[in-house]
């Protein structure tokens, strides 16, 4: 007997580019699957996506297709990771290949994982933006991410000095 | 592109300086603030300097759990927390450990001030220093905060009892003082025992006593020192499940009696036995008083148990229609023969047989034996061993 056939979901992303995708796909995304959820008929529009352009889709849905059928979290887990502050920065060799683009993809895979609500694309963006910061000083850090020091000299003393306690390993 | 940034409640230092995004990135807060909770905390320091957005992520990150840290590092801490206000603002957890330290009433007087400031904190450990003078409960006076964790080493003496009576959102209390009075047994095990506060030593556990509707959320309970009575005044008519206890020779049975006072069925009781009859008593009695258990860890320091008491137990945790989760360690004794890995690993499937329910189970070896696929297995099976 043949499988049942897997329904195809069609999304809209912000530049117009279109995808048809699996269902089981797109569910990795709790945005998309409460959607999916809210809607009782088959409707052939495409979901719009006004947050997510064409190619960070696309990576997205990369990301999804390979970790499709893997548990969602739940709530539970979810709590409990917090509870314990879990500060793990290893990342599947996989999803290390995965992340390794460019600064400027970087950020916007994070931000479309955030607004799709795929909590484990989420975690791995962040672990490696993480990892990233690890082991550098502040002037390294702004270099890195090309950023502005707002700071006087005074004023960053003034932190450094507040906040003594926390520089034991 | 700019972030935004919220600092409301953030750190003084902000408030001064307006924040605005220079960041070339446009993260929202929350997401700025799950990248460093990767961070450990000395690697957050340097983040905390890098520009005005992210000192005001990082600080609610490195402010919000202020635990393990020595006391040097933890007073200093203290310090920065009572010259800017809005730090204690962010701490959500706070342990204290200056169990080997000499305290002084300044230092005293620092913890004060910053716990009354710790409008949000929601879990406290306080690990004070051993004293011949009286403990110094005032520290908790004035405190604004509800907490849902709280462990301590203050004596189980009525002023911990009147803070206790304030804290309604507690659902999980550790007591690790000692109550009234010594407890008069064993000498022999003074080695395990804080000195006495001269003040509890003149008190009476009779002393320590809630009003009857506090603790009304209170499900998990630990006490370290303390006997039968303060179990009792805490156990009695709220919603415990989960105890954690010391069992002595001298009242064993009365601790036991006094857990089943809870208002719900106990699911998971963890014992640390020092009574020298616990091979004869100690399960009997746990069974009968306890029937829905989920989980039980048993820790027997005064007794041993051979390999003829341990396959007999079995049958007692037939009556345990729930148990999915068993800790058993205990000495085989010097003069007996030390258990094998095929003794635990038939004392594990005779268990399962009298104990259907049970998924892992720990045996003196420290092996966890669970049922695989070809019978009871444990995870660092030794073969050559078996």
């Amino acid at each position: 007997m043949a499988a049942p056939a897997t329904q195809q979901i069609k999304i809209r992303c912000n530049d117009e580019k279109e995808f048809t995708v699996d269902r089981d796909v797109l569910e990795r995304s709790v945005l998309i699957k409460n959607m999916l959820e809210d809607v009782t008929e088959q409707q052939d529009a495409p979901i719009p996506l006004p947050n997510v352009s064409g190619p960070v889709m696309a990576k997205v849905l990369e990301y999804c297709t390979h970790h499709r059928g893997e548990p969602l979290p739940s709530a539970d887990t979810e709590q409990s990771q917090d509870e314990t502050r879990k500060r793990t920065t290893d990342i599947s060799e996989w999803d290390q290949k995965f992340i390794t683009v460019d600064q400027e993809m970087l950020f916007e895979i994070i931000l479309a994982a955030n607004y799709l609500d795929i909590k484990s694309l989420l975690d791995v963006g962040c672990k490696t933006v993480a990892n990233m910061i690890k082991g550098k000083t502040p002037e390294e850090i702004r270099k890195l991410f090309n950023i502005v020091n707002d700071f006087t000299p005074e004023e960053e003393a003034q932190i450094k000095k507040e906040n003594e306690w926390a520089e034991d390993r | 592109m700019t972030a935004t940034v919220c600092i409301t409640g953030s750190s003084q230092f902000l408030c001064k300086y307006p924040a605005y995004s220079t960041l070339p990135f446009h993260l929202p807060n929350e997401v700025l603030h799950h990248i460093l909770e990767e961070l450990l905390r000395h690697e957050l320091v340097p983040v905390l300097r890098v520009n005005k957005t992210l000192y005001g992520v990082a600080t609610r990150v490195l402010y919000h759990s202020i635990i393990n840290l020595r006391p040097p590092r933890s007073i200093q801490c203290l310090l920065s927390m009572s010259r800017n206000p809005s730090l204690p603002l962010l701490v959500r957890t706070l342990e204290i450990d200056w169990q080997n330290i000499v305290s002084t009433a300044n230092l005293y007087s620092l913890l004060h001030n910053v716990l009354r400031q710790t409008t949000l904190l929601k879990s406290l450990l306080l690990d004070l220093p051993k004293t011949h003078h009286a403990a110094p409960y005032w520290i908790l006076d004035g405190c604004p905060f509800s907490l849902a964790h709280f462990a301590t080493s203050l004596p189980c003496k009525p002023p911990l009892a009147r803070f206790l009576d304030t804290q309604p959102e507690i659902v999980d209390l550790t007591l690790r003082g000692f109550q009234g009075t010594r407890p008069s047994f064993l000498p022999m095990l003074d080695f395990l025992l804080s000195p006495l506060d001269p003040l509890t030593a003149t008190g009476t556990s009779s002393e320590f006593a809630l009003q009857p509707n506090s603790l009304p959320k209170l499900t998990q309970f630990r006490v370290v020192h303390a006997g039968p009575a303060v179990i009792s005044a805490v156990v009695r008519n709220r919603p415990v499940e989960v105890v954690s206890v010391p069992l002595f020779a001298d009242s064993s049975e009365e601790v036991l009696d006094a857990i089943a006072l809870s208002a719900k069925p106990i699911t998971r009781l963890s014992i640390m036995s020092f009574d020298p009859q616990a091979p004869e008593v100690l399960l009997p009695k746990v069974v009968e008083r306890f029937p829905q258990l989920e989980a039980l860890h048993v820790v027997i320091l005064m007794a041993d148990y051979s390999l003829e008491v341990l396959e007999a137990s079995g049958g007692l945790l037939s009556a345990l229609k729930s148990l999915r989760y068993i800790t058993f360690m205990a000495s085989s004794g010097e003069s007996s023969r030390q258990l094998s890995a095929s003794d635990e690993r038939s004392i594990a499937k005779s268990w399962h047989e009298c104990c259907p329910t049970l998924k892992t189970i720990i045996l003196p070896r420290g092996r966890v034996w669970f049922e695989g696929g070809t019978g009871w297995d444990c995870a660092d099976d030794d073969e050559d061993e078996l």
